[in-house]
């Protein structure tokens, strides 16, 4: 799976999940300042990662430098693909 | 461990800095709307000698029944507890006075010292509400606290020396002067000496000093059950100092903080300053008990200050202080007037308090299933209006303070399921319970098992935690008795069916993840409102079991509740 794959399946994630009525989710919108709902979307993000990509998401993985943006997430999915 | 950051991150400094512009014209809105509850809750009319509430209501013709209390004034939600000093007036007008002072300086003040004028302000004004006694405890508390968790920071030294001077003061009592001067020289010296001695070791860490670290912030329970079982063996009933009482009544906020240190959250040399300016903030004066865990801890404050410009956020808080204002004027007369409706054009009986209504049931009184879920409903409403009152005050302050602090209560009526109410009823306290609770939980459990780990995460949140750190403390901080802990544990089946409505409801949404937002304007709108209204009533009836009346047991609470669903059982 290529980093643009992912990064699509992750912003139809978003976009489904936490809609945001009259805004548009960008690659690199801040996710963190901008687009997660409270501190419970980021364990229901870390669940939907572990289902979809099969990858195993450590408590300190989720960090901003992983969680900023789309492209941020998608590039830490890559990686831990290998 | 590196961090898990809930939300956002802290604004950098050069934002801070753009975001700090003066704009003088807000002053004016926020001293008219403290004013305006000056003269709704204070003597200050009188003092004027302009007219006060009671004279406005009879000039137009109003009673003022349920809104006007015995001295003139409007009947007032917002109080100060703990402490008889003054009167409920005089204390709250000491307190809008405080905030508006705190505000001007905050607002003001450069960049590095807006934590100090937060604490400057709040040790005067605490002090004349509390007293110096319940001062200098409640301070040297957090010294305590700042002294285990930040050892390396500047003058930790000095300020071991400080929390001795202030035990030495405290432990001197009502001694003459050169006694007082004695023990709090002494207290100092002993203290600072022995500080630097063990400060390696607190450096260093370690199980001992985790143990240490987690009692401090555990203060709260081990109060409680120490006190308990001292009373239920000797029978003395241990009254709590003021000064720490408030200590415990910011648990909550000192779980976070700890939770945020244990993430790296905090930096590990925080000035004394700022560590205070965390937890002795005017707004944790008004409504002890009230979302206590507002604020939460050291990082959800840093991600929320300053995050936009500075007026815009003052401004945002006085137009929730109006909103405060008109649900807590309001909130007793609408539910009363409903309550009126209901019985006379309805024919439904209606008890405005769930207690009254448990009471009517365990007295043997034959209650329809409409008066069950009308009045598990209408007081559901009435707690709405008076906290969502109480904490949009508050929450208000602090965004006046300039930060950028979420509401309590975001229009609950639009919770379609169980999940989504809990976020929408009480954020704060929901922030906090997955932040200390179901974090832990699951990251570090049933990894492999994501039903199961959603499931357990979510009941040790919602039951344990909201529970045993949820409901014991705000129940017996002030009432340290055996039977007060057992009414409060006794209430476990309203958190079991709560957890239960809450876990289920996120495995669902998460086995089937929702193709529609929930109140698009289209046919299937009719299935949002019928869940609405079906959650908020499951939310409204699970009530019966929170408020144990004498002479009640659990077969008589789980009767009521079936007869909410039109099961009648005989007892």
């Amino acid at each position: 799976m290529t980093e643009a794959e992912i990064a699509r399946t992750i912003h139809a994630y978003f976009t489904a999940s936490y809609p945001h009525l009259g805004r548009t989710l960008e690659y690199d919108t801040d996710l963190l300042n901008e687009w997660f709902v409270d501190s419970l979307g980021i364990v229901q993000t870390v669940q939907f990662l572990e289902d979809t990509f099969g990858i195993d998401v450590a408590r300190a993985d989720v960090q901003v430098d992983n969680f900023h943006s789309v492209r941020a997430l998608a590039a830490y999915v890559r990686r831990k693909l290998g | 461990m590196a961090g898990v950051r809930l939300r956002g991150s802290k604004p950098a400094p050069e934002a801070l800095r753009a975001h700090d512009r003066h704009r003088p014209w807000v002053i004016a809105p926020v001293l008219a709307v403290l004013l305006l509850y000056c003269w709704c809750y204070t003597h200050l009319a009188a003092w004027l000698g302009v007219p006060t509430p009671a004279e406005v209501f009879h000039a137009l013709g109003l009673s003022g029944g349920r809104i006007l209390d015995g001295d003139g004034n409007v009947d007032s939600k917002l109080y100060v507890s703990l402490t008889a000093i003054f009167s409920n007036d005089d204390e709250r007008l000491i307190v809008f006075a405080g905030l508006f002072g705190c505000f001007l300086n905050v607002y003001f003040a450069p960049l590095r010292y807006k934590n100090q004028a937060i604490v400057g302000w709040f040790v005067p004004l605490f002090a004349v509400l509390y007293g110096l006694p319940a001062t200098v405890l409640l301070i040297a508390a957090h010294v305590a606290v700042w002294l285990a968790f930040h050892p390396t920071a500047r003058g930790s030294v000095a300020g071991a020396g400080a929390f001795g001077a202030l035990v030495g003061w405290l432990a001197a009592g009502s001694a003459a002067l050169p006694g007082q001067a004695l023990a709090i020289a002494g207290g100092a010296a002993v203290a600072a000496g022995l500080y630097r001695w063990i400060r390696p070791a607190v450096i260093r860490g370690g199980r001992i000093v985790a143990v240490v670290r987690a009692c401090l912030i555990q203060t709260c329970m081990i109060m409680i059950v120490a006190a308990t079982v001292r009373q239920a063996i000797t029978g003395h009933v241990w009254v709590m100092p003021v000064g720490l009482a408030f200590f415990c009544f910011q648990w909550a906020r000192l779980m976070v903080y700890h939770a945020d240190y244990r993430d790296g959250e905090v930096p590990r040399d925080l000035p004394l300053g700022d560590y205070l300016a965390v937890f002795l903030t005017p707004v944790a004066i008004p409504n002890l008990a009230y979302a206590p865990y507002l604020g939460q801890g050291y990082a959800f404050l840093q991600e929320r200050r300053l995050t936009e410009d500075k007026s815009a956020l003052v401004l945002s808080g006085v137009k929730l202080w109006c909103l405060a204002l008109m649900y807590m004027v309001f909130a007793e007369y609408a539910t009363a007037r409903f309550v009126v409706f209901m019985r006379e054009v309805c024919g439904v009986e209606v008890y405005k308090f769930t207690s009254e209504l448990v009471q009517a049931h365990l007295a043997g009184a034959e209650l329809s299933t409409p008066t069950v879920l009308v009045s598990t409903i209408v007081d559901q409403a009435r707690i709405f209006l008076i906290y969502g009152g109480v904490t949009h005050f508050r929450v208000g302050a602090w965004r006046v303070l300039g930060y950028r602090m979420e509401t309590q209560y975001d229009r609950p009526w639009l919770a379609t399921n169980l999940a989504a109410l809990w976020s929408r009823w009480a954020f704060h306290f929901r922030e906090f319970l997955v932040r200390v609770f179901y974090y832990p939980v699951f990251f570090a459990w049933f990894k492999r098992r994501r039903t199961l780990r959603i499931f357990v995460a979510t009941m040790v949140a919602t039951v344990v935690g909201n529970l045993i750190w949820g409901h014991i403390p705000p129940r017996t901080i002030l009432d340290l008795r055996g039977s007060t802990l057992a009414a409060g544990l006794s209430t476990w089946p309203y958190f079991l069916l709560l957890g239960l409505g809450i876990s289920i409801t996120q495995v669902v949404l998460l086995r089937r993840p929702r193709t529609r937002k929930p109140w698009t304007r289209d046919r299937r709108i009719v299935l949002d409102v019928l869940c609405a209204y079906l959650t908020f009533q499951f939310f409204a009836l699970i009530h019966v079991f929170i408020r144990p009346q004498e002479g009640g047991s659990l077969w008589a609470y789980t009767r009521l509740f079936l007869r909410g669903f039109g099961i009648h059982v005989d007892g």
